[in-house]
């Protein structure tokens, strides 16, 4: 083989190694603990939501959860952007919040939307106990 | 006018298997009683789901190889990428690159050892493709019913048996289901078009035209029409017809993973059977041959062979009463068209070889 | 050493390979707690079920002809056989001839429709065979639901008609040539000694046809087609005799299977039942051109003892059954090797 042919040949190969390796990291998909629970700083106590939907940003349905629940999110790749509803004793929309966070941010698997809906305090994620 | 008759009668030869899907089709669409748009949206979605794979069958054909029976080697060097990607979990579009990517040196060696294996059995390469093909699915059985999740490591419990090590039956591909299809969605009346597969589908039969045009598809079909001659003509004969093994491999991967991303799961152990045999008896139905066959005779093949497929059981049990009656039909006609275009096609051979013989016979004694 | 050399040369690696995996088999059984009576008796009863099949292939291949994948066209004729005499409903021996006497003349006529066939395909014969076969076991799925049988032991009990897929001979033929002078040695050693006399009886009728002047003909369309053309040898004629003894002894073959086996699966049921035959004949030493009575007894042992041995031995020793992956290996692999082998030869 032509010194030429094998410089080619191992472009393609890095280059599909990379295309792998950014799929992997685009399509990957991770579990999150979602809860719903009172948060206090220093400075302020927050209360949990009355109840709250959260979703990811053109997701699937989103779940919802009542003061104190805990469940299960799906994220896919690196990025996500969350949607977090909350919603009164009647089910209506209160207010609506869209957080965006990286993986590299998540301190462990659990996110506890209260802190991180009012504008990501620290602890707003931790590993599960 | 004698001329036009005998003209006319070998048009109707030649294409003699599509003319009589279309006549039976004729029949039984009616009898099915499936609605217009119905069946233009199940073609449309075999279309999509089926093409690439009955494309990847063209370029040996080119080459003089006949039907190339082992494709079947690169469904399952693709199948083997999708157990990796939905064990690693990853999803949507990223995960159908990720699986093709994965797939594609394991397609390029299964690809270099079936040409290696029929340049050993030259003349008698589809019957030795076709028993590879069997040998092959045992050793593929071999590594995912016992590799997997012992030598090779699996991260997800769902997916190994309950035994601790092999792949189950079914393998699920919900992450990535239709996520190609609906990536660019289109709807015209009704009618959901897939325009990023077709677009896929596209690109191939322009390389396809491109690739006939290149040295190396000249050379391929210079291969095809007489091996001895390009052997003098300075072409490496043996080469060439690896390559064209390892194109129709790799493309064949491609196309099932495609295929499976479509249906959404995978029988880990039978899908990568039914796709070589389906996709050879519908670029047969086209009115392919087993030394010629163009992108047309695939279009043509999936929706005829398929329409037959869709509407054969209903068919069957409202004509008899009996939809298992249909099933067999269905596949006896597999079967049928394939017995019968390879009779053909050796019939054939061998009448131009006797001709041949004669005619130098008769050279001999004038 | 040079002796060595010759008969590695002569016997081929995969026999090798798989002649000593069969023997370590055996001698591992003891040691996993399988019994050896019991195996054997297994293989033997299995050789003698399998055998007949096997010796179909040799005509085909003597004629050039080559492997006979179109198997399944003599087995529908034989299993159109057995059902009808299920059908008429007589048991034992009679019961057996009855299936054998119908099935005949069926096979004859379907191997000459077979052997025309394939005298207009010439080159190709292998994988029309294959496609023959399949196409013809798919036509019979749908013949088997509309043919008119009535019997209550074969028709789905729920619609009354249509045949099941499988259907028991027991308490019509079940057993009924291999108990011929059957002895058991002990609780576990069983042997079908009628089996035994009539695969034989037909292996010595082979061995004679072959002598025969029909037979050297034969023989000598397959191994020099110019010869045989010179001396006047209707090459043709020829082919299609071999391919209806073949298509004939495929016919009686599953009846011995089914006797000894005790079901008739239809269906698809037939459906690769060519392709054990024909490596069972490859492993015991023939080739896509050239075949003996020989190869055809050593071939279907080793094969046969290969399919009873993996499953007891290997399955007590790693608790998985890996038996049927080893089978497609075994059996594909060696029909590969045959594949690629000749051309080279040549």
């Amino acid at each position: 083989m032509k010194p030429r042919q094998i410089l080619v040949n191992l472009a393609i190969i890095t280059l599909m190694a990379i295309v792998a390796f950014i799929s992997y990291m685009n399509g990957k998909t991770s579990m999150i603990y979602v809860e719903n629970l009172p948060f206090e700083t220093e400075a302020a106590t927050y209360p949990a939501f009355e109840a709250a939907t959260v979703g990811m940003e053109g997701g699937p349905p989103p779940i919802f959860l009542e003061e104190g629940d805990r469940d299960v999110l799906t994220v896919v790749g690196r990025s996500h952007a969350l949607l977090i509803e909350e919603l009164d004793d009647n089910d209506n929309v209160v207010n609506t919040y869209r957080v965006d966070f990286k993986n590299s941010e998540l301190k462990g698997k659990v996110v506890n939307i209260v802190p991180l809906a009012h504008g990501k305090l620290p602890g707003w994620s931790y590993p599960l106990d | 006018m004698n001329k036009k008759v005998d003209l006319l009668k070998h048009y109707l030869i030649q294409n003699a298997v599509p003319i009589l899907f279309i006549v039976v089709s004729a029949f039984a669409i009616p009898i099915s009683q499936f609605s217009g748009t119905y069946l233009v949206q199940e073609m449309l979605v075999r279309l999509s789901r089926n093409s690439f794979l009955v494309l990847s069958l063209l370029i040996p054909i080119m080459a003089g190889m006949g039907l190339n029976f082992g494709m079947v080697l690169g469904a399952m060097a693709g199948q083997i990428g999708l157990i990796f990607m939905s064990d690693w979990s990853v999803v949507g579009v990223p995960g159908v690159i990720l699986a093709a990517i994965i797939s594609t040196p394991l397609a390029i060696a299964l690809g270099w050892l079936t040409g290696t294996i029929l340049n050993l059995a030259k003349g008698r390469e589809m019957v030795t493709s076709f028993i590879l093909g069997f040998f092959m699915n045992g050793v593929y059985q071999l590594v995912v019913l016992y590799g997997f999740g012992s030598v090779v490591p699996m991260t997800n419990p769902a997916m190994v048996l309950s035994r601790g090590f092999g792949i189950r039956n079914v393998t699920n591909l919900e992450g990535i289901r239709k996520c190609l299809d609906n990536l660019m969605p289109l709807n015209i009346h009704g009618i959901d078009i897939p325009l990023a597969t077709f677009l896929i589908i596209g690109l191939f039969c322009l390389f396809v035209l491109w690739f006939r045009g290149t040295k190396l598809g000249q050379d391929m079909r210079a291969v095809g029409q007489d091996m001895k001659v390009a052997g003098d003509a300075g072409i490496p004969v043996e080469r060439t017809r690896l390559i064209a093994i390892i194109i129709s491999t790799v493309l064949a991967c491609y196309g099932q993973i495609i295929f499976l991303q479509n249906i959404g799961t995978m029988n880990t152990y039978n899908s990568h059977e039914q796709a070589g045999m389906f996709a050879i008896a519908s670029l047969l139905v086209g009115g392919a041959s087993v030394s010629r066959a163009s992108i047309f005779n695939v279009f043509l093949g999936v929706v005829l062979f398929h329409l037959m497929f869709v509407v054969s059981p209903m068919a069957g049990k409202y004509l008899i009463g009996e939809a298992q009656l249909g099933e067999y039909f269905r596949v006896f006609v597999s079967y049928g068209i394939i017995s019968l275009a390879l009779v053909l096609h050796a019939w054939r051979r061998q009448k131009d070889r006797e001709r041949a013989r004669r005619s130098l016979r008769g050279a001999v004694e004038e | 050493m040079a002796g060595i050399k010759k008969f590695i040369e002569n016997a081929g690696w995969p026999r090798i390979i798989i002649g000593l995996f069969l023997f370590s088999l055996f001698i591992m059984a003891p040691f996993v707690r399988v019994r050896i009576d019991a195996s054997v008796s297994d293989t033997l009863v299995r050789f003698g079920m399998n055998g007949v099949m096997v010796l179909a292939m040799v005509p085909m291949i003597v004629s050039g002809c080559g492997l006979n994948f179109g198997l399944p066209l003599g087995i529908i004729a034989g299993l159109l056989g057995a059902v009808t005499s299920i059908e008429i409903g007589i048991p034992g021996i009679p019961g057996v001839l009855i299936a054998m006497t119908i099935s005949l003349p069926i096979a004859v006529v379907l191997g000459w429709g077979y052997g025309l066939l394939l005298n207009r395909v010439k080159g190709s014969e292998m994988m029309i065979a294959t496609y023959v076969g399949f196409s013809s076991v798919a036509f019979m799925c749908i013949m088997w639901l509309v043919l008119p049988y009535k019997s209550s032991n074969m028709v789905w009990g729920y619609a009354g008609k249509g045949l099941r897929t499988t259907i028991a001979v027991e308490g019509f033929w079940h057993q009924a040539i291999s108990d011929i002078g059957a002895f058991s040695i002990g609780q576990f050693f069983y042997v079908p000694t009628g089996m035994f006399l009539f695969f034989a009886l037909l292996c010595w009728f082979m061995w004679v046809f072959m002598r025969t002047r029909t037979g050297t003909a034969m023989t000598t369309v397959g191994s020099n087609p110019e010869y045989a053309r010179a001396s006047g040898v209707n090459i043709d004629k020829m082919r299609t005799l071999s391919v209806i003894l073949s298509t004939v002894l495929g016919a009686i073959g599953i009846i011995v299977y089914q006797q000894s086996f005790g079901f008739v699966q239809l269906y698809m049921g037939p459906f690769y039942m060519a392709f054990p035959a024909v490596s069972a004949i490859l492993i015991g030493g023939a080739s896509v051109h050239r075949a003996s009575i020989l190869n055809v007894i050593i071939g279907t042992l080793l094969f046969q003892g290969i399919l009873t041995m993996t499953p007891s031995v290997i399955n007590s020793m790693i608790q998985t059954d890996m038996s049927e992956v080893i089978r497609i290996i075994v059996s594909n692999g060696m029909i590969l090797y045959a594949l690629t082998r000749t051309v080279k030869v040549k």
